[in-house]
């Protein structure tokens, strides 16, 4: 069974009112690698995920869930 | 972490204080820079295969040398600036910014890709062999270019998945 990463990013972000680059220099990474993260292109590191949760107040398992194809 | 700029989140996240617009302009010149100078390497490489067939007639000379020499320490170079180019005169945090983890992963994805490419083109010129005249120095020189170009190439492309701003169009 193939299972993809599904993220909340764009969701909690719009919450905070930042943009892409906001979150980007918030946890020291690119505006490009806050980009794929959320279109599901590129699967971040545990610590990069840490962080992206920490500074937009919310738990990994907020921002991110296993979406394994079932429709849940 | 509500409430809080991005600065000061940055600082509690104990993260350098950044780059953003100075480290993508690190990684656009270098994705400009990396294949203009494969060209160069081209050409050199070239040059290099039509002086190995002349040494084989006439007396080698030193400015010989110097062309079979030149394409093996472009290659190094610019596998060198792969890793590092072009933010020798950027400063710390625009380099690192220039160089998060989607870069990494996108090298290591890239090498991967080089050295299968490389090996898929030997495997061919092998093939080919039998029925095509190969010099030896031509198919070094031809290995070469592809494990540079494809690494190079193939690292590019990866680095433009993610650059168009998804917030640009809104308000």
């Amino acid at each position: 069974m193939t299972q993809k990463l599904r993220n909340r990013l764009k969701l909690y972000r719009a919450q905070m009112n930042w943009t892409q680059s906001d979150l980007a220099i918030a946890v020291g990474v690119s505006r490009k690698t806050i980009n794929t993260v959320e279109n599901g292109i590129f699967i971040p590191s545990t610590i990069l995920a840490l962080k992206m949760a920490a500074a937009l107040d919310a738990t990994v398992h907020d921002l991110f869930e296993l979406d394994d194809g079932s429709g849940g | 972490m509500q409430g809080f700029s991005r600065y000061r989140c940055a600082r509690i996240l104990g993260v350098n204080e950044i780059m953003g617009e100075p480290a993508e302009r690190a990684q656009r010149r270098r994705q400009l820079i990396l294949p203009a100078f494969l060209l160069v390497l081209a050409w050199m490489q070239w040059t290099a295969v039509e002086t190995s067939h002349r040494i084989q007639v006439m007396p080698t000379r030193m400015v010989d040398f110097a062309q079979l020499l030149a394409p093996m320490l472009v290659s190094l170079g610019l596998l060198r600036g792969f890793f590092s180019a072009p933010m020798w005169l950027r400063d710390k945090q625009a380099t690192e910014g220039a160089n998060d983890e989607l870069t990494i992963e996108n090298r290591r994805i890239a090498l991967g890709r080089g050295f299968v490419t490389t090996v898929l083109a030997l495997l061919a010129m092998a093939i080919a062999g039998p029925f095509v005249e190969l010099d030896r120095f031509a198919i070094v020189h031809v290995a070469l270019f592809v494990l540079v170009a494809s690494i190079l190439l193939n690292f590019v492309w990866l680095e433009q998945r993610g650059a168009a701003d998804d917030d640009a169009e809104a308000p």
